[in-house]
């Protein structure tokens, strides 16, 4: 039974871990405010 | 802190602090943006620099710390070691296969003689930590005797963790900073250093304090009973269910050594029994250890003891075949301290002849509130008392009704820990009032 909840520790932490570096990821890749105002500037010149 | 949840939050906020800590600094002044570069590529490298810092913290966990040791008790911690490490080599592996399959070209850097250096050292990293985690779970089936093991397991760690921060740093895009470099450069250090202090520092320290074997007396069931006493010092103070790894007749640097409870009171830490089995190549040697042999402990450790339970109103002891001895210490500890409280002794052997202990046992229930019932899987034909295994009907005839009274300690086979345990759970006994040694450590 000890087992089991180290089993469930060792779950838990694992999923702390890879959403940290899931989250990690898209702070890297997250669109900046530069990209999105030309993406919308683009969109209004229609062009 | 005394709540055992307080405590395992504590220690595992610390852990996920220093795994992650070291991956979040790198987000200040980041590298450049990379066109190349998509979430998958952010999240594989994440994942490296994770499971580097995981292998890092292994070094921490397995040098015997007192201080998390004393939390938990050393089987826990090797536990937790064996499991979280495998995490960290699945992590580690996601890396570069995520990293293939997101952009197939990257497979080109499997081409050993024409990859940079810093695809090398990654190629030779994942080698090592696949031969460290290949030879520790097969190196029964393999024919890996333990002290060799234990050379190769330093060897591989160090190598896969240099390697891996070779290749961090070969690869220079999130470590381009020097600061960056010498707080990553310095996790790894502190890691071998770690190692150099298990594998050199604490070997000369005990150096300093040798034992001397006074006798080894024949026991019951296939025992010996191993007898040190302190040469030039005063002994090696301990608390009744503590254990010390014992180094016998070499140098302590060659890391040859076994733990071991010691099975004598903690009233005398000048002088130390230890109850071996001869289960093993160097337990069936015990027998023909000459008196005047030295020996080195490195101790005492574990927090499978009575001392930590000092409200207790008595005690409730589960021991299967040689699991008696920390029981034995306990209860000459107590007998010594002449305390009034109760004591019930659980304990499960193969024959009436092989109970170890037996005559020892039964002269303390002069000295103790002291009850005993013996358990045999093969019982003479005259035996009237309790038969075959441990199980929740046989507990229930014999411990107290009322459960959360007494302190419960278990130190068995695994199996035999594992029911014992299960059967305690279902009697309503509450969880942090049941205690477990794993003897099995190695």
């Amino acid at each position: 039974m000890r087992y089991s909840i180290m089993v469930q520790l060792v779950t838990g932490i694992t999923i702390v871990l890879v959403s940290t570096a899931a989250l990690f990821g898209w702070l890297q890749n997250r669109p900046t405010p530069m990209q999105r105002d030309f993406e919308n500037e683009a969109s209004w010149f229609g062009d | 802190m005394r709540s055992p949840v307080a405590v395992a939050a504590f220690w595992i906020g610390l852990y996920l602090m220093a795994t992650l800590l070291p991956l979040l600094v790198l987000l200040f002044y980041p590298p450049a943006l990379d066109q190349g570069r998509n979430w998958w590529t952010e999240f594989s490298v994440a994942l490296g620099f994770i499971g580097l810092a995981m292998m890092a913290l292994q070094f921490a966990l397995t040098a015997r710390i007192n201080r998390i040791e004393a939390s938990y008790g050393v089987d826990i911690i090797l536990q937790f070691h064996r499991y979280i490490s495998l995490v960290a080599v699945g992590l580690i592996l996601l890396h570069p296969l995520i990293l293939f399959v997101d952009n197939p070209e990257t497979l080109a850097l499997l081409n050993f003689p024409a990859a940079p250096w810093r695809a090398r050292f990654a190629v030779l990293g994942t080698l090592a930590l696949l031969a460290l985690v290949i030879t520790s779970i097969w190196r029964k089936r393999l024919a890996i005797p333990y002290e060799s093991w234990r050379i190769l397991h330093g060897i591989f760690a160090v190598a896969a963790l240099t390697l891996g921060l070779a290749h961090a740093l070969g690869v220079s895009n999130y470590l381009g900073l020097f600061w960056k470099v010498v707080l990553w450069s310095a996790i790894a250090i502190l890691a071998l250093w770690l190692l150099i202090y298990v594998r050199v520092i604490k070997p000369w320290l005990m150096l300093k304090r040798p034992f001397l074997v006074e006798t080894v007396i024949p026991q019951r069931g296939n025992v010996w009973s191993l007898v040190l006493r302190p040469k030039g010092h005063e002994g090696m103070p301990f608390q009744p269910g503590q254990f010390a790894w014992i180094t016998l007749d070499i140098s302590p640097f060659r890391m040859r050594e076994h733990p071991f409870s010691m099975s004598s009171s903690a009233e005398q830490p000048d002088r130390l029994e230890f109850g071996i089995k001869a289960l093993g190549d160097f337990t069936n040697t015990i027998k023909d250890v000459k008196p005047g042999t030295k020996a080195y402990l490195d101790g005492p450790y574990g927090v499978f003891t009575i001392d930590r339970y000092e409200d207790a109103a008595g005690f409730v002891l589960v021991a299967g075949g040689i699991g008696i001895t920390p029981m034995m210490s306990m209860l000459l500890t107590h007998a010594d301290r002449q305390d009034e409280r109760p004591f019930l002794l659980i304990y499960a052997s193969q024959t009436w002849e092989d109970i170890t202990f037996r005559e020892e046992l039964e002269a303390l229930k002069e000295k103790l509130a002291l009850s005993i019932v013996y358990v045999l899987r093969k019982p003479p034909e005259d035996w009237s008392g309790e038969t075959g295994y441990v199980d929740q009907e046989l507990l229930s005839r014999h411990i107290p009704k009322r459960r959360g009274s007494r302190q419960y300690f278990i130190c068995a086979a695994p199996k035999m820990m594992d029911q014992v345990e299960a059967a305690l759970h279902r009697l309503e006994v509450p969880i942090d009032h049941v205690q477990m040694e794993h003897f099995n450590l190695v």
